[in-house]
């Protein structure tokens, strides 16, 4: 009998706990997400390592080094500029993200060709993956509720459940389902779709630490849709502000980039 | 009784919030069991980049006999080369490039030693976006990857000895000695180059690939002006127009390029010249008597166009379809003339007193092969090309690409298969199966060297 009037008790406080709790919009939850993820006022850059394990074993590795920039504070769409680093054969090679355009230049032969985001880069990261996007601008995002999921420390993690589906073709992913923690609005786990409704990737992001005065993830576990033997580790380190010129980010800029 | 009503009726509600363990620990399993740690930082500060590496490719030429007379093609042939790309920054607006390849050809029967200089120039930094640059420099344009009209230092810029491979003469071409401004805005850029003349044409055809010191008779023999404008304002076009002049002949182009889907990009490439057509441009350069109709030394507008579609229709493909045309080429009658000549000129070889006669056709036809292969312009009008590139084959170190250009005229085609398999980061093994195939009159088919097998060796140091 006592247990039952402490679960009344526990069913008669939730509502009044839910009341007391700010309610947010699902814009409000993928921009404050966003902002987690990427420095949001200056141009930055980071150190970005690939890692990919197929069964668990180590099968390639690639570093690359990314610079980043809003196109503007308005339209709030980053432009990048990604240095390969690693391996030494791809040493100098850039890709860049012009606006919604992705380009590749060799040094060598000195051609910029245009390149799709859907393109791998390695592993089950895509070109679109390396370059910086802020989800609320490119999705379209609904909050379906709230979800207790393992996050990718594998601690249960109360979540915001979001469904976002792509605002235009220019978006990597047709929808993406996400989920950011509630009572940190840190991004916990996404799962990555084709226009076709097939599963291309999980993303977890964990690895939490402070970056340009935020904790930011400093790794994000990505596992293939498919086959999920097949795992890429992302891990980003060195972010730094750096206040290079708007104008860097263009196909012509290309063959002076130096790296500061 | 209670107790477990209880634990029900909690469970149910917990239920509602919906919480998804199963497919989440499945998951978590797979994840390397790997402490978060610092990626390691690759310093950026050093004043100077290096690129080397070392490669040696050795290849076997199938030969067979044909009408037409080709160059020469070694039946056996080793090359080695030492590639260098170096940027040294003097102080933070000033930098010295340098590119180089040596190559030493080893055919058994000859050797020799081959320098290119491909590039050395001062890159000066006025102010963020605007730059100034003197030197040699390879300048690329063109969107297009098989054919590129608008790419107009091209022109007797690649060394065909060291390979007739296209991504390797892409590669390892010579730059032109230029003076080069570019203003970079916040939506476009406006880039603005003079070449000047420097030295003597070094004969066009017969001796266009000879080695005298950095080869200036190849890239500055003329005088040459290029300005391009490019505009990135537009959300997923990105064009660029451009304005050439050379000795007194002018082109214009346009390079366009779309995003049709997620995989999809369109894009195309055209040049407008005011200039001789192919066979004029031939015959005056070389001196040459011309027995083929159709001459036309007029600078007359001849279009070039390359438009083209990139698909990536799965993960690791990217297939690349193009439709090429040379306005300054051979049209289909001026083609079979070209054909039928190699026939004619057989037979007065067949007799003393017509002997000289049939060999100065068939070393007309020669010429204008060799002409159209230097200039990098296609001989005919019409062609189609098709590229595919297909990465981690099986393994993820192998590599393969396929290359096929189609004559239209007389369905005769060049194809070219690589195998490419990665050993760690540095280095590189290959295995190049190329084919000319086609009627024994067709371009393709007519090519003495009806194919090579190579293999090569690429280490990254």
């Amino acid at each position: 009998m006592r247990a039952v009037i402490i679960l009344l008790i526990v069913m008669l406080s939730l509502p009044a706990s839910y009341a007391a709790e700010k309610t947010y919009t699902a814009v409000e939850i993928v921009t404050a997400s966003d902002a987690i993820r990427n420095p949001q006022e200056r141009p930055f850059s980071l150190n970005v390592q690939l890692i990919e394990y197929k069964g668990g074993v180590k099968d390639d590795e690639m570093e690359l080094l990314v610079y980043a920039a809003k196109e503007s504070q308005k339209s709030g769409r980053y432009s990048s500029l990604v240095r390969f680093i690693k391996p030494v054969r791809d040493d100098g090679k850039l890709m860049l993200k012009d606006g919604n355009i992705l380009w590749f230049y060799d040094p060598a032969s000195k051609a910029s060709v245009r390149i799709s985001p859907e393109q791998r880069m390695m592993g089950q990261v895509s070109n679109g993956d390396v370059v910086t996007v802020d989800f609320h601008n490119d999705y379209e995002a609904h909050l379906d509720g709230i979800e207790t999921v393992a996050d990718g420390d594998k601690r249960m993690t109360e979540c915001y459940r979001l469904t976002m589906k792509a605002k235009d073709d220019s978006a990597t992913y047709d929808k993406i389902d996400y989920w950011v923690a509630k009572q940190t609005m840190r991004p916990v786990k996404g799962k990555f779709y084709a226009q076709s409704g097939r599963l291309l990737k999980i993303a977890f992001y964990r690895g939490y630490r402070q970056e340009l005065a935020v904790e930011r993830p400093t790794e994000v576990i990505i596992i293939d849709g498919l086959n999920k033997d097949y795992v890429t580790k992302m891990i980003f380190s060195d972010y730094k502000y750096r206040d290079f010129p708007r104008m860097w980010l263009q196909k012509d800029y290309l063959p002076h980039f130096k790296p500061e | 009784m209670a107790r477990l009503l209880a634990i029900l009726i909690l469970a149910a509600l917990l239920a509602t919030r919906s919480v998804a363990f199963a497919d989440d620990e499945d998951l978590l399993n797979l994840i390397p069991e790997t402490s978060p740690q610092s990626a390691p930082v690759q310093s950026t500060d050093r004043p100077y980049h290096l690129k080397t590496f070392i490669e040696d490719e050795l290849q076997y030429g199938l030969v067979r006999d044909t009408r037409i007379p080709d160059g020469d093609i070694y039946k056996w042939l080793n090359r080695l080369s030492l590639d260098l790309r170096a940027d040294l920054a003097v102080s933070p607006e000033l930098s010295i490039n340098i590119s180089n390849r040596i190559n030493l050809l080893n055919s058994g029967i000859n050797t020799s030693l081959l320098n290119d200089y491909k590039e050395f120039y001062a890159a000066y930094k006025i102010s963020d976006g605007v730059y100034l640059d003197a030197g040699r420099i390879n300048i690329r344009n063109g969107t297009a990857v098989g054919y590129n009209p608008t790419d107009y230092f091209k022109v007797f810029a690649a060394n065909n000895r060291i390979s007739d491979d296209p991504s390797v003469l892409m590669d390892n071409r010579l730059g032109t000695v230029v003076l080069r401004a570019q203003a970079l805005f916040e939506k476009g850029s406006l880039t603005l180059a003079y070449a000047p003349p420097l030295a003597n044409p070094q004969g066009a055809v017969w001796t266009a690939q000879e080695n005298s010191f950095a080869n200036l008779g190849r890239t500055n023999s003329r005088s040459r002006l290029f300005a391009s404008l490019a505009m990135t304002f537009l959300k997923n076009i990105n064009p660029e127009i451009l304005f050439y002049n050379e000795a007194g002949a002018a082109s214009a182009g346009l390079n366009l390029s779309a995003a049709a889907s997620e995989s999809v990009i369109v894009y195309v490439e055209y040049n407008g010249r005011f200039a001789p057509n192919l066979l004029a441009e031939a015959a005056k350069s070389t001196g040459m008597p011309l027995s083929l109709s159709g001459s036309d030394s007029g600078n007359r507008l001849r279009n070039q166009l390359a438009p083209g579609v990139s698909i990536s229709p799965i993960k690791d493909v990217n297939t690349w379809i193009e439709y090429h045309y040379n306005g300054s080429g051979l049209t289909r009658g001026q083609w079979t003339q070209w054909s039928n000549s190699a026939a004619y000129a057989q037979t007065l070889m067949g007799s003393p007193a017509t002997h000289e006669a049939g060999n100065g056709m068939l070393g007309e036809l020669w010429t204008l092969r060799q002409w159209a292969l230097a200039e990098q312009e296609p001989l005919c009008r019409h062609y189609l090309f098709y590229r595919a590139a297909w990465q981690k084959v099986i393994t993820r170190a192998l590599d393969l690409t396929s290359m096929t250009a189609v004559n239209l005229y007389d369905w005769s085609y060049f194809i070219q298969n690589t195998a490419e398999y990665h050993i760690g980061g540095a280095a590189v093994l290959s295995l190049t199966l190329q084919l000319n195939q086609g009627g024994r009159s067709s371009e393709f088919g007519s090519a003495k060297g009806m194919g090579k097998i190579k293999t090569a060796f690429r280490y990254y140091f």
